[in-house]
């Protein structure tokens, strides 16, 4: 099918879709839940940029992605790991993958892979610990191709590059933060979901001296990590990281459509501001 | 009997536990591995009533259930990791998993992510005879426009780094955008510090508190395993 044709259904799905919400909104039909046309609208709209901005980029149109300081500093962690003769550390979380942090362990994933290829380029041991069952599989599939294809296939030991601890938090916690103080690391790389656990992972790296670089989404962990990590991705970076890092370009035109959605809400920010003192609540129509 | 022997391991397990803000020692390394030991095992058990529960204990009311033979069948992909030539069928499993798990973060998002957000940020720029609502205003604006701006990648002035108009007040935005974050940051952390140390006042009231004897008695032993790990590392 060509790239055309595709656009071309997408925007027909997109009308049929309009068209159902007027149709909904103005019959009463109760398809949309009440208050959520406009958010409905929004996710349509979103869906089209984001393929959209897939087609182009497929169509070998570069993407200009801005400067993350803590993506450049996983580099150099892992290339101060080698010159200490340490081992690199990295965690994404614990749990179940099929929740709303799903999109933060395929982060995590991500920069697992930028991790893994980076200790293959040097020469470094990786050890990944996790408490996600489900992603046992992909971790050792990355790390075993990134030491194939950086010429270091004696550097991979399944056993001791992918360690699966428990789903469990606090036990999954002592254990990770036991395995930096065995294992000496040098750098100490946690991408993901986390909770309470954020703490103990940056004070066990601390005590031994290891180079952090960590982030998350999640809004209440984000202080520690900016606190105690010497670099920190700050709540969304870690998506952008995480297509940085695994260097797909749909990937990437996905994190431009999300950065659309965005640059809408800045835009319905200001225009509600302007209309405000003339009378007109934007926020009454949104939530139509 | 059951409730003195439960007493003990708890107040013991968590003296071990705390020892490793110390030194890292072979009570903590006991303490560690029973507890990832037995979060392991609860996990499995968890696992396997969930699924006696929720799959094979309604297929077996009948045939209404039949689909319920989907998920399974995902799950049993798991399994092909461990064969050389099929392992890529686990991916199937792991996809959907992750699918289903976009997917809920997903529906939430335009309405609790966007609209609310925005609609939580038209505010009167000017508050007649309330200086201070009008002050908190134009902060609360100004913050969530900076952070914004801030969290937009591949939308960026070109020319970022020279002077003009567009890269001043791109830069002034995000600069804003990053101190209102680090002020919410810092009210965070405090907060959860506080509830912290709430939780080891908890812990001390009702573990090692009641059981006093026990306490002593695993901070004895926790000196004398940092004092052998010291010693060993000498």
């Amino acid at each position: 099918m060509s790239g055309k044709l595709k656009a071309l259904i997408a925007f027909a799905i997109f009308i049929v879709l309009l068209i159902v919400v007027a149709v909904s909104y103005y019959q009463n039909l109760g398809i949309i839940s009440s208050g959520r046309n406009v958010a409905f609208v929004l996710l349509l709209i979103l869906f089209l940029a984001g393929y959209s901005f897939i087609g182009t980029a497929k169509e070998g149109k570069t993407i200009p992605v801005r400067k993350i300081a803590a993506f450049d500093a996983i580099e150099e962690g892992i290339a101060r790991s080698v010159e200490l003769g340490k081992p690199v550390h990295f965690t994404l979380g614990y749990g179940p993958i099929s929740t709303v942090n799903a999109p933060q362990y395929l982060a995590g994933l991500g920069v697992l892979g930028h991790v893994a290829r980076l200790c293959a380029k040097y020469g470094a041991p990786l050890i990944s610990t996790l408490g996600v069952p489900e992603l046992i599989a992909a971790e050792e599939e990355i790390i075993r191709d990134a030491y194939y294809s950086g010429g270091k296939p004696e550097l991979y030991n399944v056993t001791y590059n992918v360690r699966y601890l428990t789903d469990q938090q606090f036990a999954y916690a002592s254990a990770v933060q036991a395995t930096l103080h065995r294992e000496n690391v040098g750098a100490n790389i946690v991408v993901g979901p986390f909770w309470a656990e954020s703490l103990i992972f940056m004070e066990a790296g601390a005590a031994i001296d290891a180079f952090q670089v960590a982030g998350t989404a999640r809004e209440t962990q984000i202080p520690f990590f900016v606190l105690a990590a010497d670099y920190a991705f700050i709540g969304e970076e870690i998506f952008a990281a995480g297509a940085m890092a695994s260097g797909d370009i749909e990937t990437l035109a996905s994190i431009r459509g999300q950065d659309f959605g965005k640059l809408i809400s800045w835009i319905l920010i200001v225009v509600g501001l302007i209309l405000l003192p003339v009378g007109i609540k934007l926020a009454e129509y949104l939530v139509k | 009997m059951i409730e003195l022997i439960g007493g003990w391991l708890a107040a013991v397990m968590i003296v071990w536990i705390y020892s490793f803000v110390y030194k890292d020692n072979v009570l903590y390394r006991l303490a560690e591995h029973l507890f990832v030991g037995t979060a392991a095992g609860y996990s499995i058990a968890l696992s396997l009533d969930s699924l006696n529960r929720t799959a094979f204990g309604q297929m077996a009311k009948g045939m209404e259930y039949w689909h319920l033979i989907i998920p399974i069948i995902l799950g049993l992909t798991f399994f092909f990791k461990y064969s050389k030539k099929y392992y890529w069928i686990a991916r199937y499993g792991v996809g959907i998993n992750v699918a289903v798990g976009a997917a809920l973060a997903l529906r939430a998002a335009p309405m609790a992510n966007i609209i609310r957000q925005i609609n939580a940020t038209i505010l009167p720029l000017w508050v007649e005879g309330d200086p201070l609502k009008t002050f908190n205003n134009w902060l609360m604006i100004l913050i969530t426009l900076g952070g914004l701006t801030y969290f937009i990648f591949t939308f960026f002035p070109k020319t970022e780094g020279k002077a003009g108009p567009v890269n001043i007040v791109y830069k002034a935005l995000v600069t804003i955008g990053i101190y209102g974050m680090m002020v919410g940051f810092g009210y965070l952390f405090a907060n959860t510090i506080m509830t912290r140390v709430g939780f080891l006042i908890g812990i001390i009231l009702q573990y090692l508190q009641p059981r006093f004897d026990a306490t002593v008695v695993a901070m004895i032993l926790a000196i004398i395993a940092i004092a052998f790990a010291v010693m060993k590392k000498k």
